[in-house]
This record gives C-alpha cells, structure tokens and sequence, in this order.
C-alpha cells in the first residue's frame, strides 16, 4: 500500500462526495492534531473535541477554497487552525475557572515551538502508523514481533526476552534488527504523507 | 588492512555487534575483525541506524502514547549490581531523570546515581557526546562542584551517571535570604557558585543550566553545582519534551535571552554569567527578575524583552552597587554583561570587600556618586545646586501637555537624583568637586543615560546649558543648548514651543556673549512660535518678551524696550493682577528705562509701586525686595532727597546680619544716606559693621565690599579725618584698583 502524497489528497478533497480521500486524510492528520493539541495543555475529552473541530474547520476553509499553497506550508495551516480552535477553549475554560478564583492566563507556545511540537507529533503519529502497519505485515513471524515488542513496548532487557521466549539472547537480536529494518523502510515509505521529507 | 568479505561462522554474532555499537564493549579481535570485515561494517552500520529509531520507538512508548511502560518515580530502581553499586532509596525526580542514594559495592562508599531518561539521550550522536562531555567534567575538580565519580549505560540503553552525593537541600528548597549575613552572605555564596563556574568554563565546560535547583547545598551551606554538561548533552529537546510535564515553564524561566531564541551557536560562557545574575537575584529577591506567570509565549517575551525590576524595589537591603552587578549580569545582550564568570567573580568580591565595583567604573552617575561619598563636606554645595537644578528641570515639565512623556522625563530625572544622591554618606576629607565638574558629570550623565530619548535629554540640557551660563562657561553652555535646539527641531519640528523654549535659552546665552544681533533674532523667533502657539495673552510669551526687552534695553533702544516692558506688564497684570511679584518685575524694569532717559520723578514714582508691591508680597529677606529698596534709595539720594531715602531702606530692613548680602548693599547704602543727613556716628556704625560682615562673607560681594570701604572714607574725609580717609581708601583701592574713583 502506498501512501497518498498530501498533494494527491488535497485535490481529491475538493470533490464532497469523494468520502475516502476525507476519511484517509482523517486517519493522518486526527492522531497529529489531538496529540498537538493535548501537547498544548488540553485535557483528553478536550482534545478529541478540539480535534473534531479543526478538522471540520479545514474542511469547510479547504473546500471554500482559502488554503492557499503559495502562502504556508499544509501544515502551518492546519497549525494555525489548532490553534485557535485549542485557544479558544483554553479562554473559555480560564475565563470558568478564574470566576472560581483560579489563574486566568492561557498558555500557549510561540509559533516556531509549535512548528517543532508538530513535527515532533507528526514522526510519531508516523511512528505509530508503521508500527501498526509493521505488525499487521509480520502476523507471520509471529515470535519475531513478539519480541521486538517485549523490548519496544515493554521495555524488558535482552536477557529478560531471552529467558521469557526461550530465544538465545543472539536471537533476540536478529529479531529486533529484523523488525527495526522494516520499520525503517515503512517509516521511509510513510514520510512523505506527513511532509516529513 | 584489506577488507575481506568473511565467513558467517568467523563473523561475531549480532549480539557482540550491539554491544560493540552500543558501549565501544569488546575484546580487541572482535574489533579487528569487524574494520576488515565488510559485511561487519555493514551490520555495524545497519544497527546503528535501527538503534536510532528504536530509541525513537522506546520515546514513543514511554510517553504512553501505544500503551507501552514507561519510567516513573514509583518504577523499581534499576539494578546497578552489575556496575558496582547498590541502590538504596529515590532521592528526587526530574525532567532529565531519577536521582538513587546509592553505595559503591567495593568501597562502601555513599555516592548520588543519576538514571537518565532514556529520551534524554535519544540518538546515537547524542550519546557520544553526552560521554564525551562527562569525561571531561570528570576531570572537574572544584570544591564547589559535585565530582562525577563515574558513568555507564545499562543494556537497555539507559545512561547513568556516579556523582559525590551531597547531603543537605538544593538552593530553590532553601531560604537563601535568612542566610546569615543577609544581602552579603547571600554575594559570598553566589561567589562561590561563580568561581566554580569560571573552572568549569577554564576547562571548556558551559554549564547551561544552572539554577536553583542544580545548586546543592551541604549541611554546612556550602554550595556544590551539580549536572555541568548534562544539558549540552541532552539538549533542547529536553526542553520540549518537558512542556509535556509541565515542567517547561519552570526551566525556561532560568534560560539567557540567546538561548530561549533557539540559535545554539549564540550560547557561550556569556550564557552562564546570566544564569549566575539569575541566581544572584533569586537569592536577593526570592522572585525572578521577570514576572513568570504568563504563557510561554509571554515568558519569553520577557526574556528577550522586558526590563529586569531592579531588585532593591523587592529588597531595599540590595544596595546601588550590588543592583549594578546584578543588572549587568542580567543584560539582554551578551556583549553587555560581564564577559566572563571570572570578572563577575572579581565584581562580587569587590563589593564584598568595600572595593569600588568595575561594572560602573565608567559610568558618570558612579564617578559623582563615588566622589560626593569620598568627598561630601566640600561637595554638599555644588550637590545641592544640582539638586535644585534638576529639580528645578521637573518642575517645568509641569507645562508639558504630554502627561505620559512628562511623567517619564520627571522619573528619569528622578531616577537619576535618587540613584546620585540617596547613598551620599559623609566622609570627611579629599578635594573640592566644582559645581562646573558637578556640571560636566551631568552632561557625561545625559550622554550616557539619555541617548534614544531626545525629548528627555533635550530638557535637561537646557537646565544643563542654562547652569553653565550662570556661571559664566559660555563655550560649555553653548555646546549644551544648540544640541538641545537641534533635538527639539529634529524630533517636534521648528514651530514647536520646546524649540521655542531652546531659542530663549540660547539668545540669552548670545546676549550674555555680547552677540547682541544673534540673540535677538534668536529670541524673537522664539517670541514668535510662543506667540503662535499659546496666544498673544499667555505668560510665556510675556517672558519672552522680558527677555527680548533686556537685550533691547542693554543695546540701548529704550523705546522698543519700553514697549516690550508695557506689553510684558499688561499680560501680567491681567492674568496674575497688578501686586503679583511677576506683573512688579516688569514695571521694574519699565522704571529702570525710565530712569535711563532721565525721567528721574516718574522712575522714583514706578519704583515705590514696584517697592510697596514687593513689600506686601514677598518676605522680608527676599533680593527682589532689597533690590527695589536699592534702586529707589539710590534714586532718591541722587535728587538729594536723603531722608527720604534713609526711611525707605530702613523699613523692613530688620538685622542685616539675618540676611544676605544684598541687605548689606541696602545698609551700606543707608549709611550713605545717613552721612549725608549729617549723623556722622550712625553712619560711622552702620558703615564698619557692612564692611566687617561683607569681609566675612565668602559671597560674590567685591564691588559691595569696596563700595563700602569707599564710603567709609568718604565719611571720614566729611569727618575731617584724614588719615583715616586715606587709610580706607587704599583698602578700597586694594580690593579692586581699577573701580576706585
């Protein structure tokens, strides 16, 4: 499966009918964007409403026809619409929360920090979409991926996987190197949707 | 070595590669043969890549983010048996990772150990650095900086570091101000900070990060910085990634103005002299120089932006000197603050030994101050006359319309009166400072203080200006007003009162210089723009025509000076009434006019208006009072109306000893009048007791005192004494040869 350029996905999300391209842009960008907003102070209930927002608000911005590609970068974009989105529920809720004698500032970082938390969130949302594709295409090799994340997701040493799996400790090497290099060549692959490259 | 492509079975297994990549681990062979072996090389190379994207994997996962474990303060501590030391408890968590107390299994030593994040050291090149930086701050020895012992990484790629533990609490858990010795014991300790910073910085290491919290302080209160490299090790991101915890906020509000920019190349040892300022004003002040409660956004606006308040508002104990050091280590720009943690160290120890500081060695605000310390008895003079200048300097921006500029010229002045004069102590001794030297400080002051801000610097050198032709310095006054009259054309534009205002000052600097022509086209450009811009009834327009009638009536056009009195008085007299003090300076001036062209009986009448209208309004001892009483006298004895003459200097006279010396003129002009009538004795008395004091007097009274003695001997020639006469005229002679009749 290859992934859609961002550009191939914009010109398929002019077309309203064309639900897809919606629900695939959708699958990127909702896990960048919560976690981008979560980054920004928001609760998890917040963030998922904050996210359906953005992403609404793209939509209707995008098919009105006021992205313009000359002036930003997609993500700037999206970036800017966050945001304000996350600003104005941070407002709101201080505004709430200073009537109960709490602190009224809204924090929110400078734009060339969330440039990098953007970035940042994007390699893992990235990270994560190759993981998930990474376990889907080893269901095979079942102890291979059973091990690679003992080590990655669990944590546990080398001689922990050793003893658990029954594995030589050489062996669980071969497969965690067997597992980093296809991960490496999906994250490639993958890169260029999130405008990585 | 040619490279050769070897068997699989010759090869070492893919076990004793990682460790190989991961910690440089291997016996020599193994190495050997990996530099001969291509297909080695390249499963070297293939690990150290994958490696960097499974700490890439290992981040994500710790962050929760797939569900995944991650490092926590309640996670059981890492097992160190393997390295030579045993955990005993968690003694604090952080955003870079874990503190244990621990023992050294061999020497039953009690050392500190240090579990970094695995994300604080994210990438291969991240964690080649982070062991080169702590092989150099391994060699560190410094009393005040905690030893690093040893470091190490565990096999799930965790690195650690073995420290001298230091029993006690970290500067930000302690109250430094209730430290003994208050404000000073607070310098010793910063000083000591500082001077284990500058060994670090002899050695190439920049700290980075101090704060209050990597500053830990031992049972006994002695300082010990703690992490130096950590932070070039781990870097920026850590910053970031800290946002997450909230811990952001709390490390950014310790960062340099360069380094929240995020230019890295910009960071040097500059970088730590301002955390050092950072950490001297925490300590003084138990605040940040910077309100720290906004966003991050406003944090860091701050930072690059805001204006450190100057700690002696929070702690009054915080005195001038120590301010100027802590400001200069605060300054935005590197290149202002002390350039190294070594001439802030030397700074700190001046103040701490009563030396003079080099922070404000040039500055002209410190040079005055320092002189009128050293110097107070002879100055106290020339200090007051500033004061009043200055003072007086505020009192006229109460005519600016611009409240908003007023109020900041009135407390830059004000700044700088407080700033030179609040520490004045007496100390006896040392030489006279001039109040021309008082003046030039002042210009040395304006220039340094004031650049950026014309209206401001303007003001003040007409005050400035002003002064220096009070006392005579007309190239000095010169140089002060034309400056003044530039700025104000430049920055308000010709027809505007402040230029209006500089052109009167400068053409009665003209007049004094005897530039007659210049100073009246200077002055009546400036009656012009008064004119123009407050109405032909206003009282500054009514100085300004006092001042072009001077001019006139000096070169002689008694008509024109006349006119421009009349006009001056009918402003006066109908804004202020006829009796108030301003409205009788005119008719003052019209009575001198008068008496000029001869119309003695119209001057006398004008000058008993004048007389009885300062009589009413202004306190006996007042010059303008004596100075009528003096005019009047002297008018009326030359019509031979002595009697009269004698009344009008004596009412309210009261004891000439009270007053100054223009009631020594007025006596001395009643005994005049008092030989003339004849009364030999009193004028006799009266004459030797104005003599004595005006001899004793230090003020500018010669001509008094010669006038004086001239009367003196005039009386004993009346007297019939000779010898006397003779005797009081060479004294008169002596004080002034060329004046004597």
């Amino acid at each position: 499966m290859l992934e859609k350029t961002t550009t191939a996905m914009l010109q398929g999300l002019t077309d309203p009918d064309n639900d897809v391209v919606w629900r695939e842009f959708d699958a990127r960008f909702r896990p960048v964007i919560e976690r981008f907003v979560r980054r920004m102070g928001l609760s998890e209930a917040d963030a998922s409403d904050v996210t359906q927002d953005t992403l609404i608000k793209f939509l209707h911005a995008y098919r009105a026809g006021r992205y313009d590609k000359q002036r930003g970068r997609l993500s700037s974009w999206i970036i800017k619409i966050a945001r304000n989105c996350a600003c104005d529920l941070l407002r709101a809720s201080a505004a709430q929360g200073a009537r109960r004698g709490a602190s009224a500032f809204v924090e929110v970082p400078g734009e060339n920090q969330l440039e990098l938390i953007w970035r940042e969130e994007c390699r893992d949302a990235l990270l994560e979409a190759a993981l998930a594709r990474l376990r889907a295409e080893t269901r095979t090799e079942e102890q291979t991926i059973r091990i690679f994340e003992m080590l990655a997701v669990d944590g546990l040493s080398v001689q922990r996987v050793s003893q658990e799996t029954g594995a030589t400790p050489n062996d669980v090497y071969l497969a965690k190197h067997r597992c980093l290099k296809r991960l490496r060549a999906i994250v490639s692959d993958m890169s260029i949707a999130y405008e990585l490259e | 070595m040619r490279a050769t492509r070897h068997t699989t079975r010759d090869c070492p297994g893919l076990e004793r590669i990682e460790q190989f990549v991961t910690r440089g681990e291997t016996d020599g062979d193994v190495r050997d043969h990996i530099a001969s072996c291509t297909s080695c090389t390249e499963q070297v190379e293939m690990v150290r890549e994958n490696n960097d994207l499974f700490t890439d994997v290992l981040r994500l996962t710790e962050r929760g983010l797939t569900g995944g474990v991650g490092e926590t303060a309640t996670a059981p501590p890492p097992d160190l048996a393997a390295h030579g030391y045993e955990i005993v408890e968690t003694i604090s968590t952080g955003g870079q990772g874990v503190v244990y107390r621990a023992v050294q299994t061999a020497t039953r030593r009690q050392v500190a150990v240090k579990m970094l994040h695995r994300s604080a050291l994210a990438s291969e090149r991240r964690r080649r650095r982070f062991e080169g930086e702590i092989e150099m701050v391994a060699a560190l020895r410094h009393p005040n900086i905690v030893t690093v012992y040893d470091s190490g990484a565990l096999e799930d790629g965790r690195h650690f570091l073995v420290m001298e533990l230091i029993d006690g609490s970290s500067l930000s858990g302690s109250a430094p101000l209730q430290r003994p010795g208050g404000a000073r014991g607070v310098v010793a300790l910063i000083a000591k900070v500082t001077d284990a910073v500058c060994a670090a910085h002899q050695r190439g290491i920049i700290h980075r990060d101090l704060k209050p919290s990597n500053v830990l302080l031992d049972r006994d209160g002695e300082p010990h910085v703690v992490d130096f490299g950590v932070a070039k090790a781990t870097g920026a991101r850590a910053m970031l990634e800290a946002t997450q915890s909230g811990e952001f906020l709390g490390t950014i509000a310790w960062a340099a103005p360069e380094q929240v920019s995020g230019d890295p190349a910009q960071i040097d040892t500059r970088t730590d002299v301002y955390a050092l300022g950072m950490l001297l004003y925490a300590c003084l002040t138990g605040q940040r120089p910077y309100p720290c409660d906004g966003s991050v956004t406003d944090v860091i606006r701050a930072i690059t932006e805001g204006e450190p308040r100057p700690p002696s508002s929070i702690n009054p104990k915080v005195g001038g000197e120590l301010e100027t050091i802590v400001l200069k280590a605060l300054a935005k720009d590197p290149a202002r603050r002390y350039q190294s943690a070594g001439a802030l160290h030397k700074d700190l120890h001046h103040y701490l030994a009563g030396e003079p500081i080099d922070a404000k060695r040039d500055s002209a605000l410190y040079v005055i101050r320092k002189t009128l310390r050293r110097h107070l008895i002879p100055t106290v003079f020339s200090a007051v006359i500033l004061l009043l200048i200055l003072g007086a300097a505020i009192g006229a921006m109460a005519l600016y319309r611009d409240a908003r500029l007023e109020a900041e010229k009135a407390n830059t002045i004000r700044v700088f009166l407080e700033d030179t004069f609040a520490s004045v102590e007496p100390v006896a001794g040392g030489h006279d400072v001039t109040l021309r030297e008082t003046l030039d400080e002042a210009v040395h002051w304006v220039d340094v203080a004031l650049s950026g801000r014309p209206e401001i610097d303007a003001s003040v050198r007409i005050t400035i200006g002003n002064s220096y032709r009070a006392l005579g310095l007309f190239a000095d006054a010169d140089r002060q007003l034309e400056s003044a009259l530039g700025t104000y054309r430049r920055v308000r534009g010709d027809r505007h009162p402040d230029v209006a205002a500089a052109l009167n000052a400068m053409g009665l600097l003209r007049s004094d210089q005897g530039r007659h022509a210049d100073a009246e086209r200077l002055l009546r450009e400036g009656l012009d723009i008064r004119r123009s811009a407050y109405g032909q009834e206003s009282l500054v327009v009514s100085s300004s025509l006092m001042n072009l009638g001077r001019l006139t009536q000096l070169t002689g056009d008694l008509n024109e000076a006349a006119d421009l009195y009349r006009q001056s008085y009918a402003i006066r007299s109908r804004a202020l009434g006829e009796s108030h003090p301003d409205s009788a300076m005119s008719l003052y001036r019209l009575a001198e006019i008068q008496e000029q062209r001869g119309e003695l009986g119209a001057a006398a009448r004008t000058h008993r208006r004048v007389l009885d209208t300062r009589r009413e309004r202004l306190h006996p001892g007042h010059p303008d009072l004596a100075r009528s009483q003096l005019a009047l006298g002297t008018l009326l004895l030359r019509q031979g109306e002595a009697v009269d003459a004698e009344r009008v200097l004596r009412d309210g006279s009261g004891s000439a000893e009270s007053f100054g010396w223009r009631r020594l003129e007025v006596e001395s002009l009643r005994g005049e009048c008092l030989a003339a009538l004849g009364r030999y004795d009193d004028a006799e008395a009266v004459l030797l007791a104005c003599y004595a004091s005006l001899r004793d007097d230090r003020s500018p009274a010669g001509d008094a005192t010669r006038v004086t003695a001239r009367r003196l001997a005039n009386l004993y020639e009346s007297m019939g004494r000779a010898e006397d006469a003779a005797a009081w005229r060479l004294l008169a002679a002596d004080a002034a040869p060329s004046i004597v009749p």
